[in-house]
């Protein structure tokens, strides 16, 4: 009976600390991981940063992802703010092309950059 | 003792279980020339979907009655700038109140009457070319705030070369309106952000917003941890243009008529989104002492970011960051 009750405890700690493991290995978005793509508002696409890609949004600009950095490579828009947008890896930042209604912006722990 | 397990296993489930509110997000890019998102913990998409609309709604309204530069056809604002105003909406009277009393505030720097000096500059910043200066001080003669007259119902203006500009002040008094208006029917948590202004009620489930800072220089200086209050900033990088290699932002100086040079920026957190907007931008317009007086009137904190790249905050704002 003891034997068993050692057991019991041994198991409910073990489950404890893998719970606990599990939590803190979450990532905790200080490094941003994915981008999000919206375009007129709605979610367009969500890359991995990590993974360098150039995708066409819409018709309206190009988001080119390389070296865990994403920027707008090509626009059609009129001011080509986007374009002279650096390139954003944070979590939170975020680069805006108001004429094209398109927004790119690296999800994580951030909520907002202003 | 299987059975105390059972029930310890179930309550650790249970309360991983618990219907969580979820996390939903929208943007938009109708209103304030700019771009909006509302983020809001609730229970359903749908329910969601009704407080979009509702802050969506309300900032159209809202725009529609500020907006001078005529993108959502005759505002109210472009009528009282044109001398056609015969029907004051509450909220443009509640506004050029308002912006009389952040002249007063901010010395004359924050003016809403240099609309005629502003819309120089923002042609100019459309067209990237720079203003003739014989032509900005001929319009700064028309930019006395005391020739706006205000009779407890209507607005008119004395002088019918000035105009008003509601730039500095306009979007923050809309993010509040539209959080009001949110709170009359939603009791949970919601962040909006309307262009860089962002209003908070409540935190997230997992802890606070957290709100980053740019860097004028690039990067994310800092950032802070807000539950209910409201944080913006008013920057030489937002915007701007450039001619002959020198950048020209937007926040103008009413003594020299151009681009104010005391900050690269300037954030500011306080309770309320219809003051943490004028008086980042006041803050901008202003040194360091007089910026430190007008904080104190409103216990609202702040951050300065100077041109040679030093930061500057005040003790309260330092709590946040933590």
């Amino acid at each position: 009976m003891k034997n068993k009750l050692l057991t019991d405890a041994a198991l409910i700690a073990g489950l404890l600390l893998l719970s606990a493991a599990v939590f803190f290995a979450l990532p905790k978005g200080g490094e941003g991981r994915e981008v999000c793509v919206t375009l007129d508002g709605e979610e367009f696409a969500t890359l991995n940063l990590y993974d360098d890609a150039v995708v066409d949004i819409g018709g309206r600009c190009t988001l080119t992802v390389k070296n865990g950095e994403a920027s707008v490579t090509e626009a059609v828009c009129r001011d080509g703010i986007c374009l002279r947008h650096r390139p954003i890896k944070r979590a939170g930042e975020s680069i805006v092309c108001l004429p094209s209604r398109v927004t790119v912006k690296i999800t994580g722990g951030t909520d907002f950059v202003i | 003792m299987k059975r105390l397990i059972a029930a310890i296993l179930a309550a650790v489930f249970l309360c991983g279980c618990r219907a969580a509110p979820k996390r939903f997000s929208s943007q938009f890019f109708d209103v304030f020339d700019t771009v909006t998102e509302l983020t809001v913990y609730c229970e359903s998409q749908d329910e969601f979907y009704r407080i979009l609309r509702i802050c969506h709604d309300e900032l159209i309204r809202l725009n529609e009655i500020f907006d001078i530069y005529g993108d959502s056809g005759e505002s109210a604002a472009a009528a009282l700038n044109s001398g056609a105003l015969s029907d004051c909406p509450a909220e443009l009277y509640e506004l050029v109140e308002s912006g009389i009393e952040w002249y007063d505030l901010s010395g004359g720097k924050l003016n809403i009457a240099m609309g005629s000096v502003l819309s120089l500059w923002h042609d100019c910043r459309e067209k990237g070319v720079l203003p003739d200066s014989g032509e900005l001080s001929a319009r700064a003669g028309h930019c006395d705030i005391k020739n706006i007259v205000l009779d407890g119902e209507t607005v008119a203006l004395g002088d019918p070369e000035m105009s008003l500009d509601f730039g500095a002040i306009a979007k923050g008094y809309a993010a509040e309106k539209a959080a009001e208006l949110i709170e009359e029917t939603f009791s949970g948590s919601f962040a909006l952000n309307v262009g860089g202004n962002v209003v908070t009620r409540g935190g997230k489930p997992s802890g606070k917003w957290e709100i980053g800072i740019e860097d004028p220089n690039g990067g994310i200086l800092t950032t802070v941890k807000v539950a209910g209050e409201c944080v913006v900033t008013s920057g030489d990088y937002q915007r701007y243009f450039e001619y002959d290699g020198k950048r020209y932002h937007h926040i103008i100086d009413p003594e020299t008529l151009y681009p104010a040079e005391n900050w690269r920026s300037v954030t500011v957190i306080a309770g309320d989104s219809s003051v943490a907007d004028p008086l980042s931008t006041a803050l901008f317009l202003l040194d360091e002492s007089d910026g430190r007086e007008l904080l104190k009137k409103f216990g609202a904190e702040a951050l300065w970011v100077a041109p040679d790249g030093g930061v500057i905050r005040t003790e309260g704002f330092s709590e946040y960051e933590k």
